[in-house]
């Protein structure tokens, strides 16, 4: 199986900082993937390097056998990639439902005449992509929340409404930077679900997490980053053992005998 | 009589201009150009009637489309530009068009362009030929005012109508999309250079349509009719209105150009109070008279809250 997101090299520098340095990843169609590493390890960057926010300074990013170096991010989400951000970037005055609308935007073909003049097509169109948007609403739990603005809604609920947004623009790998964060614990269970389910729709998913009972459970595979670097690669069970990872984690232990 | 109808008609007018300001702000863009592309249309308006014998009917438009096909590559150079920055380079862009007229032969430099064909002479003449006498007993003269300022209110009405429709389209919501979060919108698959430019652009047509229509509705115009003060006017009419909805700069011009008319007496002290007025607005209601919140309540007042397309199960977790 050819992997839907090959990542090689991947480098980003900020002046003298290599921020993420020649990272290499290869995720599989159907697999939900993690990226895990201490604060400031470079996730986010990768992500933003990724999905075309930021240009990389080396490295290559192939999605479905295509680059996407140099893209303009919607390029790249129309080719089939969304993601979420980690400081929730929702459309705060649009209701619920006109946040998932717009993440249906990529897939519609209405212009300006189109809009104004509302023809059969035009009409279709918008009411199939209203039906979706709340399919997906009512996918993530918030078809009740609708009608409300986006910026009044609680905070999971916001983490939420990003995720079915995201997949209003129907990807194919959709990257969650980190979907528990400031979860409850049984707020991050019901996450843990919803993110199976999507993947049960055919949905490849890679995601950040710092809650590591999440990552553990959820994914079926793991990657760390440690300043910028992969330090190590496996599925949870490895990562939890491997020697790099905690002393990335918790320090080196000076004081034991080896 | 005649008066008044100059007035409600120069209202809308300014309604347009406005709204052509708005159209830019609705993607988060602070221009000063569309007094530059208010010039443009103004001056193609009345060059194309003068010279070349154009009905009023095809100069207006006309100069809307000169406008707006200059603000294309204008705007796709410019519009990488944020706020203040953005602001300055329209205003340049404002300004050495004044310096252009002011300067060209055939724009009439400082004296500016003389005799253009009158909208209201222009009907007077044409209902002259096919009425007896003026319905509704008015004058000749009033029942053409009156006609001039139902064909600027149908032009403020009809651009006041496609921008709600396109509002509330899927360019209408890319707009609004770029306009709170250009990263978010960009990620979620919106093209914002596109959408960007596409509002400058129909902003640029909207004032370049003013511009025509002020230049058939005045015999006269000049360079200094569109500089710097006009730029930050029709800014005004959108601040003080309110920046959120389309009725807002709507309200605002009509509100600063009926009080500007009744203060025409009081010469000097106009500027005055509408500059204090100004800073009242700014200080005390930012958003401006009119925010959406605010149709939102009527609406439930009326009885027409936002319909659910289906309802969910629950409200969730």
């Amino acid at each position: 199986m050819s992997a839907l997101l090959r990542v090689q090299g991947l480098t980003r520098r900020f002046g003298g900082l290599a921020a993420v340095a020649d990272v290499s990843l290869a995720i599989e169609p159907g697999e939900i993937f993690g990226l895990i590493g201490p604060n400031g390890a470079g996730k986010t960057t990768c992500f933003n390097l990724i999905t075309g926010l930021l240009p990389p300074s080396a490295g290559s990013v192939e999605f479905a056998g295509r680059s996407v170096v140099g893209l303009a991010p919607y390029r790249v989400t129309e080719m089939g990639m969304a993601r979420t951000f980690q400081n929730i970037r929702l459309f705060g005055e649009m209701t619920a439902l006109e946040n998932v609308l717009v993440g249906t935007h990529v897939r519609l073909r209405a212009g300006v005449f189109g809009g104004i003049i509302r023809t059969p097509s035009v009409r279709r169109e918008e009411s199939a992509a209203r039906e979706r948007a709340m399919g997906l609403l009512d996918l993530v739990g918030l078809a009740g929340a609708a009608d409300l603005p986006a910026a009044g809604l609680p905070y999971g609920r916001q983490r939420r409404l990003e995720i079915a947004r995201a997949l209003a623009t129907e990807p194919q790998l959709l990257c969650l930077d980190e979907p528990a964060a400031g979860m409850n614990e049984s707020e991050s269970r019901e996450l843990m679900d919803l993110i199976r389910k999507i993947r049960e729709r055919g949905v490849t998913v890679l995601l950040i997490e710092h809650d590591m009972h999440v990552v553990m459970n959820l994914c079926d595979r793991v990657a760390v980053l440690n300043f910028g670097q992969k330090i190590a690669e496996g599925t949870p069970a490895q990562i939890q053992v491997d020697p790099a990872v905690i002393e990335a984690y918790l320090g080196r232990d000076d004081g034991a005998a080896d | 009589m005649s008066y008044y109808l100059q007035v409600a008609t120069f209202i809308c007018i300014s309604g347009i201009l406005g709204l052509s300001v708005y159209l830019v702000l609705s993607t988060g863009q602070l221009t000063l150009g569309n007094a530059g592309f208010m010039l443009l249309g103004g001056y193609t308006a009345g060059l194309l009637a003068i010279r070349l014998g154009w009905p009023i009917w095809l100069t207006v438009p006309a100069g809307g489309l000169l406008a707006a096909v200059v603000a294309v590559p204008l705007g796709a150079a410019t519009l990488r530009l944020r706020g203040v920055y953005l602001a300055i380079a329209t205003l340049g862009f404002t300004q050495s068009l004044v310096v252009i007229a002011n300067n060209l032969t055939i724009t009439g430099g400082a004296l500016g362009l003389k005799d253009i064909p009158n909208l209201a002479a222009r009907l007077q003449r044409f209902l002259r030929g096919v009425l007896a006498e003026a319905p509704l007993g008015l004058t000749m003269a009033q029942f053409a005012n009156l006609l001039v300022l139902l064909i600027s209110a149908a032009l403020l009405g009809l651009a006041y109508w496609l921008i709600v429709r396109q509002g509330k389209s899927r360019v209408g919501r890319a707009f609004t999309a770029i306009r709170t979060d250009e990263v978010a919108a960009s990620a979620m698959g919106i093209n914002t250079t596109y959408y960007k430019v596409l509002a400058f652009a129909q902003g640029a047509f909207l004032a370049g349509v003013a511009g025509g229509m002020m230049a058939h509705l005045t015999y006269f115009i000049g360079p200094n009719d569109f500089g710097f003060s006009r730029a930050v006017e029709m800014l005004v009419f959108v601040v003080v209105g309110g920046t959120a909805v389309p009725a807002g700069p709507v309200l605002g011009a009509a509100l600063l150009r009926a009080l500007s008319e009744y203060l025409r007496e009081a010469k000097d002290l106009r500027l005055i109070v509408y500059g204090g007025l100004m800073m009242l607005m700014v200080l005390v209601r930012p958003q401006g008279l009119l925010t959406p919140g605010m149709f939102a309540g009527w609406r439930r007042r009326l009885g027409l809250g936002p319909r659910r397309p289906a309802p969910g199960k629950g409200a969730g977790a």
